[in-house]
């Protein structure tokens, strides 16, 4: 049987292609979306998952260190570390910074760690070197706009691009730095020397009143005062065979700080996080595909009603009922196929220069695919119910 | 051996009811033999119109009664939708004023989907449908559009299209409205020759006068009623 739909489609193609094109810019923009999300959920939970460790412990009754603010201190690492079934330990520091570079305001994530540990660092080096001196080498994203042997100052110290990783972001997608723990800590707790100055007479006055005369309390506000040995996360590496679980619980009852398991802290990234992105993408997807519907429902249904006197000329010569809905349907599923293709190609060749990480997962698309497919059977309801309505006889008369 | 193609038998439609009521066609009678060509003539609104749609099962008629080929139509009232147009796409075949080629199907596939319709295979449908057009003169145009063709050379096709299934009855409705005298009359004897040749009774309904010498039968209409042969 001759195809009907293809040949009408063929004979005068100018509208369709127009109107493929304009519905895969919408779905472009549908599958753009999907991966974004998917993106958030990446980026989310990226550094959680490159970290490497089992158990993040944080400030007790806070969900840091992303979700919320957390300090505590640098040498619980050395405690945790005895701890039956811990292997490793390690005190991380984590601050976003938004400096001018190169006259544009770029922020950054800055990650604190300590070079000699097997984890918290850089998973990989994409050129130059990682992190070799305790101070002044930083290691940054290719992304975040430095290059190597770039020089940032940061607080009252240079420091200088030696080594450049993959596309690392924190949760909030900003590109993330790495430094060593010293350095970081040096960069988010450091005061100027104006502020030293003042927490330390402002700290003797108040230590003159509860100490002793001369018990030292100058000492005491000069170590108080200039004191930068706080991190916002220990994590924790747990030896095999010892049950994660139970190690997070003892160090939540027994040391009074808050253990994350790296599912418990990835749910408190994507859902915290992420959620009401994940709300807001999904209604623009949902309505970006009710107005792809609407279109396409519109189109189909003009290109029948302009073809009712040969729709009403086919079933005047006999044509079945089916060979009028294969007409109507057909059109509207090639539209959307060729459509979805038309967005698959334009996401594909673009989702790279996206400002935020794009991840295009199969199953996402897939299914869009289908729903697409979907959407054109449902567009197409208006157009077939006007051709099974329309009268044979309106093909006889001039 | 009986050769009778249609016989209609006191025929009646009647639309609306009450003071809306409106009589289309009273108590029409009409027989029509195997290659005979009969014209029903009449102005506008005489009738001529509601007695092809109820010869070709698109409306039914309010009394009377309709044999095609002896078999009668809405006899037994279980006739479905779907019935009548099988009856159609087998045994009619239908010519219009406006031709109503699709316009997004060459010439050969406007002839060759009415074959298509009753399941012959697509070879064969060609096969057939380039004899016809041979025959009427056109198969040079198979590839063209209908909108590339003339007026003359698209009614031709349709004349193809109607007979390319090898019906029993063709109805044409106002076939010689749009062409000149020349065509028309050209078109009313290639429909007689090939009503002979191959054995299909033809009805073609129109007020164009000019036609009348060409039939075999010629039936007047006024206000619903078949006034004389």
């Amino acid at each position: 049987m001759i195809d009907l739909a293809v040949k009408d489609i063929s004979h005068s193609p100018r509208r369709f292609i127009f109107t493929c094109l304009g519905i895969g810019m919408l779905l472009m923009v549908v599958m753009a979306m999907g991966g974004i999300y998917r993106g958030f959920v990446d980026d989310a939970t990226l550094i959680v998952k490159n970290t490497g460790a089992d158990i993040w412990v944080v400030q007790k009754d806070t969900n840091g260190p992303f979700a919320e603010e957390s300090r505590i201190p640098e040498d619980l690492k050395h405690t945790l570390g005895v701890l039956p079934g811990v292997s490793d330990t390690g005190a991380l520091s984590f601050q976003t910074i938004q400096i001018n570079w190169k006259g544009k305001p770029n922020r950054l994530f800055i990650i604190g760690y300590d070079p000699n540990l097997r984890f918290g660092g850089p998973s990989e080096i994409i050129a130059g070197r990682p992190i070799l001196r305790r101070h002044y080498d930083m290691v940054a994203n290719f992304k975040s706009g430095l290059r190597l042997g770039d020089k940032l100052t940061l607080g009252q110290d240079t420091y200088t691009v030696v080594g450049l990783t993959g596309n690392v972001v924190s949760p909030s997608g900003d590109p993330v730095v790495y430094m060593t723990l010293a350095d970081a800590q040096k960069v988010q707790f450091q005061k100027n020397n104006e502020a030293i100055r003042n927490d330390r007479e402002r700290l003797k006055e108040e230590l003159s009143g509860l100490l002793p005369q001369g018990a030292g309390e100058g000492k005491i506000a000069d170590a108080l005062s200039n004191d930068t040995h706080i991190v916002n996360a220990v994590v924790l590496k747990v030896s095999k065979g010892y049950p994660v679980s139970k190690i997070a619980a003892a160090v939540e009852r027994w040391k009074h700080y808050r253990a994350f398991t790296v599912p418990e802290q990835e749910t408190i990234l994507t859902m915290g996080l992420v959620a009401k992105a994940k709300m807001q993408l999904g209604l623009f997807r949902i309505i970006l595909l009710i107005v792809s519907m609407a279109i396409i429902n519109l189109v189909i249904y003009t290109q029948t009603m302009d073809k009712m006197r040969e729709i009403a000329t086919l079933k005047l010569i006999g044509a079945p009922d089916w060979t009028i809905v294969r007409l109507i349907v057909e059109q509207s599923l090639l539209l959307g196929f060729f459509a979805y293709w038309i967005g698959y190609a334009i996401i594909n060749l673009t989702y790279k220069y996206f400002p935020r990480r794009v991840v295009l997962v199969p199953f996402d698309l897939k299914a869009l695919f289908v729903i697409v497919m979907l959407i054109c059977v449902i567009a197409s309801f208006t157009g077939v119910r006007s051709a099974l309505k329309v009268d044979p006889a309106h093909a006889l008369g001039g | 051996m009986n050769n009778e193609v249609v016989r209609l038998e006191n025929l009646r439609k009647v639309y609306g009811s009450g003071e809306t009521e409106v009589v289309a066609l009273a108590d029409a009678n009409m027989i029509l033999h195997e290659g005979e060509v009969s014209a029903v003539l009449g102005p506008s609104g005489s009738g001529k119109t509601t007695m092809l749609m109820c010869l070709g099962c698109i409306v039914m008629p309010t009394a009377g009664k309709i044999f095609i080929r002896g078999e009668e139509i809405y006899e037994t009232g279980g006739w479905k939708k779907r019935d009548l147009r099988r009856l159609r796409r087998e045994k009619m075949g239908f010519i219009f004023q406006a031709h109503n080629l699709v316009p997004f199907l060459s010439v050969l596939e406007n002839v060759v989907i009415a074959s298509e319709l009753v399941g012959t295979p697509r070879k064969e449908a060609e096969t057939k449908a380039m004899e016809l057009l041979d025959y009427l003169e056109v198969a040079h145009r198979a590839g063209n559009f209908p909108a590339t063709i003339s007026g003359g050379e698209a009614q031709r096709v349709a004349i193809a299209r109607a007979l390319v299934h090898g019906p029993s009855l063709i109805l044409a409705d106002e076939p010689t409205a749009a062409l000149d005298t020349d065509r028309g009359k050209k078109v009313v004897a290639l429909l007689k020759n090939l009503a002979k040749k191959r054995g299909v009774g033809v009805i073609v309904v129109t007020h164009d006068v000019r036609m009348v010498e060409g039939f075999d039968r010629v039936y007047h209409m006024k206000d619903g009623s078949i006034l004389d042969e």
